[in-house]
């Protein structure tokens, strides 16, 4: 345990440039050895030896990984090419074209080079992208799968679940869907099972018995749900196992199903076990045990299936052979129809949402995954963009080759085809050794992990994606090839042959400047890219989540037990844990937070003010529903700013009290004072449904700063001790900053108070902070590295363009010194062409980003997707560093000796 | 034993970085981290070995029959955890032997040529 804690993660994420197969035999070996040699550095050489050996180690692991990858699969033999005259010919000019590539190495070195990059990043990116975008979920023909949600049309478009009785009705009538089902699962779904003296706490799902037909899903032991059981409550009670439940605490019984077991002290019978893998769609936490639908009132809420405002069921349908998608969102639309006007009460301003089930899967990763892929579809670019201006120089100088060439009578399709075959060849060998660099850094770059991919897929290499990107490197291969493949059929064989010639020709100096100003337009892009993600980020970590997270436990408290099904059970488990609060060793406040702590999204609730129709537009409004201790608000820093807080008294038998968040005041009482005005959540049945909002407080990220529902700061605080729902936070501050000190005080408390409940998700609300944060950070850091690359490949660009046209002005330059020039005023006219091409493809560049960053505003934070800052930051730095490699060419060149300018060699 | 000599003469001449690793193991069991230390020791630091590199090799080693990986000794038990020790094998000791040999032929030839003594008034 001890070694374990020690692992630095850094090292961690080095080991993953090595192969599965190396780091399962000498992880554990490289770390240990590691650790050591740093330990004895450190003592001997201090830090400075240790930043050596961090260096050593990055280049050595890299060095292993290729070695250790490459060393099994050493390529047998080169493909056979065909026979045919067309395809000698073409075996011909690869010949050549490898041959002159051979004359030239740096010129091939530095194309292959760049080209393995560019190519390795999409590579990588696709693979990624293949999984998000066109990877098919694990269910048999899932394509024709699709989730139905409810959408209320008020206020902008919120996805809901679906009632029961809505379910029921649409169901029976729809005949789009060969088979439908129902499912809940989350936080609300939890059982506790004990076994052995063990108290543990369970994800259960309650699933209707199509559900698993519907997803092609067969039992690896026993059998899934009998439509008996799926129809009577009074079913003998069975439940579906996981495979990971049934090997683990289980002990993998084989002879488990018909055995009895004991669930949040209901006796239930294990019908069958789930094969290994199975995972339900409809959410991201592991599930543990299935039970029939029908048992749901009898472990959640007693009247869950009536009424049709419970809305907490997930739909799902099988879309039938003959229809399409849109035929069932049409029949879906009629089916919302009717139900509005049998029951307008419920369903009037409801319709519904078919949605296809990959796509409901990844719907929180495609923005994400699309913004990688376009940054490295950019670097692609850029690098071809790259290898056609390095062409295209090189073309240039062999002007005169060419030119002997056709006048002893080669067809310019001859020069054509040579020069395509030299851009062929090298995005060829780029391709091969990119797939190379994709292969050994697919798991480093997702070792980032940029964002939580959903369990049910994995990103792997695949032919299919390898197939795509070199398809795509040869056709830019071929694009690349075009603009120096030009130059040489237009050639003007007379001219060219006499030495008097101007040495490039101007139009291969005027395609490279377009070429050039391609590359820094589109390195600007990715810039922008990465300086609004650093912007997102600075932002996350400047605004935290609005309250004092610093040095506070949270956990969550279990209390599906059927002793605490009843409210009173819980208020006086609240009141209870309030009073043992302060007795807390190292604890300076103990607060309750319900049903989920901050940081972690919860229940909406609508919301409308007393005095206003509830169905005119604008009256009704979502809030985040929390349930607090009196002092839990003022302890996190969140300052009241109208009325009182909380108090104790404010507890069962007292006036129903709110306090409410300073933007749901004023959404629901513009300009005025809220305090002393009354509420009502909409779909309260009761006769007197108002609570009376006694205070205003901050605004807070409660619910998370990036999750769908961010932009709403609605907050609405009940009081505990008037209601306590069956999921439990606890907020616990130390005194000093060891929070890992309060969780086993903390859990003692409440096991003193009753054994019984499961204490479950202990963690720093910093931690629940960080962790939010963290795929942003990932995201800056990897399209950072990306604008790096096209930046440098752009700077690349400019000096080579530059240095070219200095080259050949150097008799100019020559007559210039000659005639008196000064070196300030010199130095100026050179850079000065390099600059307003700079300046020109900056601009360009920075329109094209202010264009496509709309795309990115739902990954952005607290930012516009126009930040000023990001794309004037962009623009200095642009500017700067092409001042740089303006500076560089024309400094040596009004170095030259004036006399050796004018001899102009 | 014959047969192992026989086996030997085609893995030579073997890369400095093994025949320091077999010298290390020539003296007694080492674990990873020891045999680095003991390498650049006995080279005079003319021979570092990064940790990735050296796993390497040793599994080459290993797959070549020229070291094998051995029980660790008595005591070598927590709080420092299950360290993995490596040998020399019988093989391993003929190659490194063999090695020895024909650095020593070179070694002749060399300072026939003069080579050394050049060197060596450097040194002094």
């Amino acid at each position: 345990m001890s070694e374990k804690q020690k692992r630095s993660p850094a090292f961690e994420r080095l080991l993953m440039l090595l192969p599965r197969r190396f780091r399962r035999t000498w992880a554990e070996e490289l770390r240990r050895s590691f650790q050591d040699r740093l330990g004895q550095v450190r003592e001997e050489e201090g830090a400075w030896g240790a930043a050596r050996l961090w260096l050593r180690t990055v280049v050595d692991l890299t060095k292993t990984g290729l070695v250790e990858r490459l060393r099994p699969s050493v390529p047998q033999s080169v493909p056979r090419l065909g026979g045919s005259l067309v395809m000698r010919n073409l075996r011909l000019d690869i010949v050549c074209a490898l041959r002159s590539l051979r004359r030239k190495p740096a010129l091939a070195l530095v194309a292959v080079l760049t080209l393995a990059l560019g190519s390795g990043l999409t590579v990588a990116m696709l693979s990624l992208a293949n999984a998000v975008f066109l990877g098919s979920l694990p269910y048999p023909e899932s394509e024709r799968l699709v989730r139905i949600y409810e959408v209320s049309n008020k206020r902008g478009a919120s996805l809901a679940p679906t009632s029961y009785l809505n379910y029921r009705d649409w169901r029976d009538n729809a005949e789009s869907f060969q088979r439908t089902a129902l499912i809940w699962s989350g936080p609300g779904t939890t059982v506790i099972f004990e076994s052995q003296g063990q108290v543990s706490r369970l994800q259960a799902a309650f699933a209707s018995a199509s559900y698993f037909p519907l997803l092609g899903v067969e039992a690896a032991l026993g059998r899934t749900f009998s439509d008996e059981e799926d129809r009577s409550p009074q079913a003998p009670p069975a439940v579906l196992i996981s495979h990971g439940l049934w090997s683990g605490r289980l002990g993998a019984d084989s002879g488990i199903v018909g055995k009895p077991i004991e669930l949040g002290e209901t006796p239930v019978t294990v019908v069958g076990v789930l094969p290994r893998g199975f995972r339900d769609p409809t959410t991201s936490s592991r599930t543990d045990v299935w039970l029939p639908l029908t048992m749901a009132p009898r472990f959640t809420i007693p009247d869950l299936l009536e009424g049709r405002h419970k809305k907490y069921f997930s739909a799902l349908a099988r879309l039938d052979a003959a229809t399409s998608l849109d035929s069932a969102r049409q029949e879906m639309d009629v089916l919302a129809g009717q139900l509005a006007a049998s029951y307008p009460e419920a369903n009037r301003d409801w319709s519904y949402l078919v949605r296809p089930l990959r796509e409901d899967v990844f719907s929180q990763v495609r923005i994400g995954a699309l913004v990688l892929l376009a940054a490295a579809g950019l670097v692609l670019g850029i690098v071809c963009v790259n290898l056609a201006n390095l062409l295209l120089v090189d073309a240039a100088s062999r002007r005169s080759e060419f030119a002997m060439r056709l006048a002893l009578g080669a067809p310019r399709r001859r020069i054509l085809t040579l020069l395509m075959g030299e851009s062929l060849a090298l995005s060829a060998a780029g391709g091969a050794a990119g797939i190379l660099v994709a292969w050994a850094s697919l798991d480093f770059l997702l070792s980032f992990n940029p964002f939580q991919l959903p369990g049910l897929v994995e990103v792997q290499f695949d032919a299919g994606v390898v197939a795509a990107a070199l398809s795509l490197l040869l056709l830019l291969g071929l694009a690349a090839g075009l603009a120096p493949a030009w130059t040489g059929i237009r050639l003007d064989i007379r001219q060219a042959l006499s030495r008097s010639g101007p040495r490039g020709g101007a139009g291969a100096a005027g395609s490279g400047r377009w070429l050039v100003m391609a590359e820094v337009a589109l390195a600007v892009v990715v810039l922008v890219g990465a300086g609004l993600m650093l912007r997102s980020f600075q932002h996350l970590r400047q605004t935290g989540l609005g309250l004092e997270s610093e040095g506070a436990l949270t956990l969550y408290l279990d209390l599906s037990l059927p002793r605490y099904r009843q409210l009173p059970a819980r208020l006086q488990l609240s009141r209870q844990l309030l009073e043992s609060g302060p007795s807390l060793p190292g604890a300076s406040s103990v607060d309750l937070w319900a049903p989920s702590v901050p940081g972690h999204d919860s229940d909406y609730m609508s919301v409308a003010a007393e005095g206003k129709d509830t169905d005119a537009e604008n009256s009704v409004f979502l809030a985040r529903y929390n349930c607090i201790s009196p002092s839990a608000l003022s302890n996190l820093g969140i300052a009241t700013l109208e009325g009182r807080e909380l108090s104790p008294a404010d507890r069962s038998g007292s006036l129903p009290v709110v306090v409410i968040s300073e933007s749901l005041a004023q959404s629901l009482w513009p300009r005025q004072e809220a305090a002393g005005k009354r509420l009502k959540w909409v779909f309260n049945p009761s006769p007197d449904p108002w609570v009376t909002v006694v205070g205003v407080v901050e605004d807070a990220w409660t619910g998370g700063r990036l999750g769908a529902n961010s932009a709403n700061r609605s907050d609405i605080y009940f009081p505990i001790l008037q209601f306590t729902p069956r999921n439990l936070g606890m907020v616990v501050r130390g005194r000093g900053d060891g929070v890992s000190d309060l969780s086993g005080p903390a859990r003692a408390a409440v096991s003193r108070l009753d054994p019984g409940i499961a204490v479950y998700g202990v963690s720093p609300m910093d931690q629940i902070v960080a962790e939010e944060e963290r795929p942003a950070g990932a995201m800056s850091v990897l399209l950072t590295a990306f604008a790096g690359l096209t930046t440098f490949l752009a700077l690349l660009g400019i000096y080579g363009v530059l240095s070219r046209s200095i080259q050949r002005r150097t008799r100019e330059i020559g007559v210039r010194w000659a005639l008196g020039a000064r070196p300030g005023g010199l130095l100026t006219m050179l850079m000065g062409e390099g600059m307003k091409l700079a300046l020109t493809a900056t601009v360009i560049g920075l329109l094209s980003a202010a264009f496509l960053a709309r795309w990115m505003e739902s990954v952005l934070f607290g930012i516009d997707s126009l930040d000023p800052w990001a794309f004037a930051g962009v623009a200095l730095f642009m500017l700067a560093v092409s001042l740089l490699s303006c500076y560089l060419p024309a400094r040596r060149s009004i170095r030259t000796d004036p006399a050796n300018a004018l001899r102009g060699s | 034993m014959h047969k192992a000599g026989k086996d030997v003469e085609q893995l030579l001449p073997l890369k400095p970085a093994d025949f320091e690793i077999l010298l290390a193991l020539a003296a007694g069991e080492l674990h990873g981290y020891a045999i680095m230390k003991e390498v650049e020791k006995q080279s005079e630091g003319t021979v570092r070995l990064e940790v990735g590199s050296m796993y390497r090799m040793l599994g080459r080693m290993i797959s070549r029959g020229l070291i094998a990986e051995a029980d660790a000794p008595e005591g070598e038990a927590p709080p420092s955890g299950r360290r993995r020790y490596f040998k020399i094998t019988e093989t391993g000791i003929a190659a490194a032997r063999a090695e020895a040999r024909r650095l020593k032929t070179a070694l002749k030839t060399a300072s026939a040529h003069r080579l050394l003594e050049h060197e060596a008034g450097r040194d002094v």
